[in-house]
């Protein structure tokens, strides 16, 4: 007997690429799940890595940015945060800040 | 006589007291003295004058008595017109002259009016009394009636013709002697003297007649004799009496209408048509009304749809109401016409008759939607009567109860009641009020049924034209009414909730009285409304996220226009958050789409493919190889299509996530994808959910080639291990064939058709086997093969150990047993969505709860309980979905171990 | 059809910190930290009433201190006002209870909850900064006078129930 096979509908399940179950640290919310203010994640809500090896949804960071009482530091570890993304050539996603 | 006397002769006859016996003939003529001489009696001179008044008076009375005296067989009397002088001397003196009545005396017309009573008594009753004396049988009424009444009218004749003729002129001369006054002609009052003598005769008469006949009897058999004739008159046909009547026709209805007519004037004229008639009458007037309503109406008028309060109207006015007249008049009541309003108060009671027994139906009408509306118009116009809003809610909600809460119906087929009812009640009562009040229980009873938000969804997603649905339907699956409903365009409501709005609007009424407080008229409220509002929206969307990803993953309409429609219509009833889940899921597939079309496009670039060739046509001819100009990488000829649903793992509820060995082809098409995914989109992982896929593939036999579709992947991963796997020997068709390792880009390349006339070894596997090979979970495997066998593909060999069916023929004892192993695989098969209900929900979150609790107490002081579960419901993530009951169970639960005390008026607080 | 898209519209982004505070009392819930408890003191959760035990070996051992927390609608990008409810004598909080603690001005960070503001608290009541008191006085009787230090903070203080008498 021989099997051809047609046509394959999988399904996938993505995630980031961070640790399971991590939340980020601004708004609780899972990294999977989307900023307080977003309704879709991924591409829409994506995440940043600095780096300093910390992560967040991107819309938190920016508005924590934004406070003049940030001074641009990484809520975490208060070093400059820098983003190390690479995804930013591919999406329409919002240009990263300028490197501080 | 006197008064006295005469009431002791009436009880104990004295024959000598007797006044009936005019005094015998043979009597010696007393004669009178002259003035002045003297008989012998010491007294003469003094009481000459009374004596001689009372001798003469006797004398006249005796003559008078005589001639008036009433025969005992009054048929054969002949009238008697002539007076003798004697008699007509006498007669005037006891009437107009000196022997008129004086005090104490009795009068002749008083004398007369004893006699016929007398002789009434005597000569009439007895014959009358035979016909009352038992039970009428109700077919004799008419008759019995006319008999009486005939009787009676001619004794009253009989009685008042000598009176008429030889009393009344004398009373009429001595009325005209009479003083005249000054205000009153001497005309009138003697007419009125006339008439008064007649009167009082007459009411002597009919208390007589009156006494004689036993009263109930009378009242039942006249009511009855009028309940017929109306009946006949509006031919009624089924009547509370049980007779039955023949087709009437209109002659016949008129002629018993005159009958009607006569008996009761005659009636009327012989005294018994009083208040005990009367009252009669209207008894039967009442029944008739109940006998029209129910015989006319009762047939609800399925096919034109009208109501029939009009008609019923009508009928009262033009029916009703000129019969009663005709009977008003016939007793000689005043007034004799109906007044407006008594007009009206009767046409509201037949109007209630006919809503009462409408609203006993209400539950077959409902259900009969919308073929009853005639129906349910009656009742709209019923409802506006007094009272009719809360009988038709009490008789409702009863039926509701008794044929439609109970364990024996379908939550589907409640539904389906459910929506027709509100269907219904919205024409019945545009405010919703009683819609409300009834739904209540309808509501609560559905939410305590585990599959009710199943159905509901399942229903809104379902393909009114995709016969699955049908079938699912009528397997209790699906609710018919809800997706009819879903069907209908949907409108926006954006602007009508705006409650500005009723500045302008001219009709504006305010909310009715019975309106509870939380009553808020919107014009939102329709049947999706009421569905979707079944449950606190969290929990809803929760019911909906979850079985809205089994959904998706199945659909088959590849612009998910209904998902989207729904997922649009409930964010306009129920507001947008918390949707989140469900318009991420819905997204993702839509998305899906975009993204293999990208990744293919991208992976196509990279290599170029030679042209696809269909694998059907065999491996006959061995095709030459295009070699691939670029790419040194390994990869399959032109394989399977491969689609991927990308999902965002967070949002999607949890799904079926066995994991196994997909065909090798497909692993690496899948590898292949996820890295191509992984370098498109930054920082994502990919992880395929084996079990969720599906498949087309084609099976070449020996001797036949089959297609399959819409198999799950494990039934492909399965039949694909039954393929020579690398480094396996077979033996392949044809003997001399060498044994050649199995080279998957060989796998074309197999020796022509020409050699495989020879037997072929099918591959065998077993259970352990198929198990290690794929690590696939056993329950999976056993579901595959069962599936195969049922198709005739594969059959057991010998126990767990199975076989793929090269030749189809040498297998057709296996036919039962495939269709059995069918029948198990499709009800393996089938997933079901694990619903949790609410108790199994509680506890789990119990601890949760109870924490929140202590918290909130401690921190806050002692609260009532409504504030607690408020609180809750604000302050936990994902609400507090449960009533006061639940938060009470729990409260107590703590008491008992110590945590938390009550203080009386539902107040709960920390122990100290 | 399409759907809606972009990020949702909160009004007043009042939504987004009534999120995060239930994620949070609910981690509090779950998780409790010995010495510290925090519950909101209504549905709208903006403002929270807390309690720190005194840390032991400290002038504030076995005492409760109740404090009050109000959260605004830029949190956690801004701190929340706190304050001692609980009349406390202690260098760098004043006598109407404002806090003088760096992570509550200007070295907050958004990614501080409830929990670390309260444990940072707890931790000053051990080791009061000096240097920028906002009572000179408990300064000074600190590094100088432990004992009189001690015996002005237990005549200051009142218990929860007592102040739940007095009314605050």
């Amino acid at each position: 007997m021989k099997v051809t096979i047609k046509e394959w509908n999988a399904v996938a399940a993505w995630r980031w690429d961070m640790p399971d179950d991590d939340v980020c640290g601004i708004c609780r919310n899972p990294y999977d799940s989307t900023c307080s203010k977003c309704k879709y994640p991924g591409d829409d809500c994506p995440l940043l890595l600095g780096e300093c090896n910390h992560s967040f949804h991107m819309h938190c960071i920016f508005s924590w940015l934004r406070q003049e009482a940030a001074q641009e530091k990484c809520p975490m570890c208060r070093q400059p945060f820098k983003s190390k993304n690479q995804e930013a050539e591919t999406q329409d996603a919002t240009p990263n800040t300028s490197p501080a | 006589m006197d008064h006295a006397t005469l009431v002791f002769a009436s009880v104990f006859p004295v024959p000598s007291l007797s006044h009936t016996t005019p005094t015998p003939v043979a009597t010696p003529d007393l004669g009178f003295t002259g003035p002045g001489s003297s008989f012998g009696s010491p007294y003469v001179a003094n009481a000459g004058g009374t004596q001689h008044r009372a001798a003469r008076r006797n004398l006249a009375w005796s003559t008078a008595t005589r001639f008036l005296s009433l025969p005992k067989n009054t048929a054969d009397a002949p009238r008697r017109t002539h007076r003798s002088s004697d008699v007509e001397e006498a007669l005037s003196y006891l009437l107009v002259g000196e022997g008129a009545s004086q005090d104490g005396e009795e009068g002749l017309a008083d004398w007369y009016a004893n006699e016929a009573r007398l002789h009434f008594a005597n000569h009439v009753k007895q014959a009358l009394l035979e016909l009352w004396n038992h039970e009428i049988d109700l077919r004799n009424a008419w008759e019995v009636l006319e008999e009486t009444q005939r009787v009676l009218e001619q004794v009253q004749n009989l009685y008042h013709q000598p009176f008429h003729d030889h009393i009344l002129p004398f009373i009429e001369q001595a009325a005209a002697n009479v003083t005249i006054r000054a205000s009153r002609s001497s005309d009138e009052l003697e007419v009125e003297m006339v008439e008064a003598a007649k009167r009082k005769l007459q009411r002597d008469m009919h208390a007589a007649f009156a006494h004689t006949l036993p009263s109930g009897r009378l009242s039942k058999t006249l009511s009855y004799m009028v309940y017929d004739a109306a009946c006949k008159r509006f031919r009624l046909h089924i009547r509370q009496d049980g007779l039955v009547s023949g087709n009437t026709e209109p002659e016949d209805a008129k002629e018993v209408t005159r009958r009607m007519t006569i008996l009761l004037m005659g009636l009327e004229r012989v005294g018994l048509g009083k208040d005990s008639a009367q009252r009669a009458l209207a008894h039967a007037m009442n029944k008739v009304l109940d006998t029209y309503v129910a015989s006319h109406y009762l047939k609800v008028d399925w096919y034109s749809r009208q109501p029939v309060t009009a008609h019923l109207r009508q009928w009262v006015e033009s029916g009703f109401i000129p019969l009663s007249e005709l009977f008003l008049t016939c007793l000689k009541c005043e007034p004799a016409s109906i007044a407006l309003l008594q007009r009206k108060q009767w046409q509201e009671m037949a109007l209630t008759r006919l809503g009462r027994s409408r609203a006993e139906d209400l539950f077959d009408f409902v259900t009969n939607w919308d073929q009853s509306l005639g129906a349910i118009l009656d009742l709209k116009e019923y409802l506006r009567l007094d009272g009719a809003k809360e009988h038709l809610k009490g008789s409702f909600s009863r039926q509701v109860s008794r044929r439609l809460l109970h364990p024996g119906a379908t939550t589907a087929y409640i539904l389906n009641v459910y929506i027709c009812i509100i269907r219904a009640f919205h024409r019945l009562e545009p405010k919703g009020v009683i819609l409300q009040s009834v739904a209540r229980p309808i509501r609560k009873y559905l939410k305590e049924r585990e599959d009710t938000a199943r159905i509901i969804i399942s229903s809104l997603l379902v393909d009114l034209k995709d016969e699955n649905s049908v079938k699912l339907a009528s397997v209790g699956e699906v609710s018919f009414e809800i997706a009819s409903e879903m069907a209908k365009p949907f409108y926006s409501h954006a602007e009508d909730a705006d409650e500005e709005a009723s500045w302008n609007d001219m009709s504006w009424q305010p909310p009715p009285y019975d309106a509870p407080p939380e009553y808020k008229k919107s014009k939102m409220e329709d049947v999706i409304y009421f569905l979707l509002t079944l449950w606190d929206r969290d929990d809803f969307i929760n019911e909906l996220k979850n079985i809205l990803g089994d959904h998706l993953l199945k659909c088959q309409d590849p612009e998910f226009q209904k998902e989207i429609r729904l997922l649009e219509l409930i964010k306009i009833r129920l507001g947008e958050d918390k949707l989140q889940a469900c318009e991420v899921m819905l997204r993702d597939v839509l998305e899906s789409r975009r993204i293999n079309e990208s990744i293919r496009t991208a992976s196509d670039k990279s290599q170029e493919q030679p042209p696809q060739t269909p694998e059907s046509l065999g491996p006959r001819t061995p095709r030459p190889r295009r070699p691939a100009p670029s790419a040194p990488r390994v990869k399959p000829a032109s394989g399977p299509a491969l689609n991927a649903q990308i999902l965002s793992s967070f949002f999607w509820p949890i799904l079926r996530d066995e994991t196994f060995r997909v065909p090798a082809q497909i692993e690496t098409l899948q590898q292949e994808y996820e890295s191509r995914f992984e370098s498109i989109k930054g920082m994502r992982k990919l992880r395929w959910m084996n079990a969720l896929g599906d498949s087309c593939i084609t099976l070449e036999f020996d001797d036949r080639t089959e297609e399959f579709e819409h198999l799950t992947s494990w039934q492909v991963s399965v039949v694909c291990a039954f393929q020579p796997q690398p480094g396996e020997e077979w033996v392949g068709k044809g003997k001399d064939k060498a044994v050649h390792a199995f080279d998957p880009q060989r796998d074309e390349d197999r020796a022509g058709d020409d050699m495989c006339k020879s037997q072929s070894e099918s591959i065998t596997r077993n259970m352990e086997q198929l198990e290690e090979m794929l690590e696939m979970d056993e329950s999976l495997v056993h579901q595959a093969l069962a599936f195969w066998v049922g198709k005739s593909v594969l059959r057991e060999v010998s126990p767990n150990t199975y076989a793929v069916i090269e030749r189809l023929d040498s297998s057709t004892k296996d036919s039962d047993a495939a269709a059995a192993a069918q029948e198990l695989a499709e009800v393996q098969a089938a997933q079901t969505t694990t619903v949790k209900s609410q108790a199994d929900l509680l506890n789990e979150r119990k601890d949760v709860y109870m924490t929140f609790i202590t918290g909130m107490l401690t921190n806050q002081g002692n609260l009532p309980l409504k504030k607690i579960s408020f609180m809750m419901g604000m302050m936990i993530q994902g609400g507090f979905p449960f009533g006061d009951a639940e938060l009470e169970g729990l409260l107590t639960e703590m008491e008992s171990n110590g945590k938390v005390v009550p203080l009386g008026g539902n107040i709960w607080g920390i122990r100290k | 059809m399409a759907l809606s898209t972009g990020p949702r519209t909160n009004a007043a982004g009042s939504a987004t910190v009534a999120q995060r505070l239930q994620k949070e009392l609910m981690d509090i819930m779950m998780k409790p930290t010995p010495g510290i408890t925090a519950f909101p003191d209504d549905e709208n959760m903006s403002r929270w009433t807390a309690t720190i035990d005194g840390p032991a070996s400290t002038p504030y051992d076995s005492l409760v201190f109740k404090l009050s927390m109000e959260f605004g609608s830029t949190y956690p990008y801004a701190p929340p006002k706190v304050l001692f409810k609980t009349p406390i004598y202690h260098p760098n909080v004043d006598f109407s209870g404002r806090i003088c603690l760096d992570i509550l001005k200007d070295k907050w960070s958004a990614v501080y909850n409830i929990g670390t503001v309260l444990l940072s608290l707890q931790s000053l009541l051990g080791e009061p900064n000096n240097s920028s008191p906002l009572n000179g006085q408990a300064a000074e009787l600190w590094d100088k006078d432990m004992d009189e230090f001690k015996r002005l903070v237990l005549a200051r203080h009142k218990t929860p129930e007592e102040l739940d008498g007095a009314g605050l």
